[in-house]
């Protein structure tokens, strides 16, 4: 009786050990992530403005992107009126880079022939304005970013009296 | 007696004696989706390649998520076989609202054979509501490997 005790114990012990062998399998948990951002958005806070100017026998006047104004040819800068960079104010979220796209040209209408603008733009104000070199990416910090834009307009001899006034696109995109 | 029953209890015992390596795998990098805009749609990340999307999700480039991988090791030469969350299982959760995650992919895609320290990658599809709240997102998924 005893051996046949011994043996039956014995099967079950074999038995346990083949049933449940966990070196035949294995379990990891993986974690997982993902970051909804606010959709981006730009608002227009200041016009480029070019102030007032005596058009002389014509030139140019130009809007640097640090609210400075430059003047060439006969043009006559006049201290009235205001003289501002157009600045954009770009809204997301965190450090999200995205696309610029500037209008390069604007025409400005009023009383006399049109006058047509070239512009310009730079991320931080400089006393230059370089026209056909846009910029064309940036990169918000904390969700935010303004840029500036300036431009170049230039002027007729016969430029009539008054006011001007026009309107560019700019659309910034997520990339 | 005793003697007769002897061979039959050694002969059950010796086989159970000579144990394989275990299987062993462990996470080593997430699962991310990255950054991206939400509308209705989804966003994918293959087990290999770059992340893609569905429907109206803008993706950001600046933060394009990665598939998952995990370390496998075990016995040189052996085959596994990977089991992976079944669809309906797995979200993702920013404490009010969540993503479901389903469509996991693995490369490769059902077993592999041992060979030192194995690398698997695993991906997946996010489905994106239209008002999904913006915030970071989290969860969990459950990965087996087992010898076959």
């Amino acid at each position: 009786m005893k051996t046949n005790y011994l043996a039956a114990t014995t099967l079950a012990l074999g038995a346990a050990l083949f049933a449940g062998n966990s070196n035949a399998e294995d379990t990891a948990t993986g974690t997982s992530t993902a970051t909804v951002i606010a959709p981006i958005e730009i608002t227009a806070m200041l016009p480029l403005a070019f102030g007032s100017f005596v058009a002389g026998t014509g030139g140019s006047v130009t809007v640097n992107t640090d609210n400075t104004r430059d003047v060439t040819g006969l043009v006559v800068e006049s201290a009235v009126g205001t003289v501002s960079a157009a600045r954009f104010d770009v809204d997301g979220t965190g450090a999200a880079t995205y696309s610029i796209a500037i209008d390069d040209d604007a025409i400005l209408s009023g009383p006399g022939v049109p006058m047509v603008l070239a512009t310009c733009s730079a991320l931080v104000g400089a006393a230059s304005c370089a026209t056909g070199a846009n910029i064309t990416e940036g990169t918000l910090v904390a969700g935010a970013q303004s840029f500036y834009v300036g431009g170049t307009l230039l002027v007729a001899a016969s430029q009539a009296e008054g006011d001007y006034s026009g309107t560019f696109d700019v659309t910034v995109e997520y990339n | 007696m005793k003697s007769k029953w002897l061979p039959v209890a050694l002969g059950v015992l010796f086989p159970c004696s000579a144990e394989a390596a275990e299987i062993v795998v462990v996470p080593t990098r997430e699962l991310a989706f990255g950054a991206f805009v939400a509308g209705p749609g989804k966003v994918v990340i293959p087990a290999v390649g770059a992340r893609t999307r569905i429907g109206s999700v803008i993706l950001l480039s600046s933060d394009g998520g990665s598939m998952a991988q995990f370390s496998v090791t075990g016995d040189d030469g052996t085959t596994f076989a990977i089991s992976l969350p079944a669809d309906g299982m797995v979200f993702l959760d920013n404490g009010s609202s969540n993503m479901p995650v389903n469509k996991f992919t693995s490369n490769p895609s059902a077993t592999g054979s041992i060979s030192g320290t194995r690398m698997i990658s695993v991906g997946a599809t996010l489905d994106v509501a239209a008002g999904q709240a913006t915030g970071s997102y989290s969860g969990n998924f459950t990965v087996i490997v087992d010898y076959n």
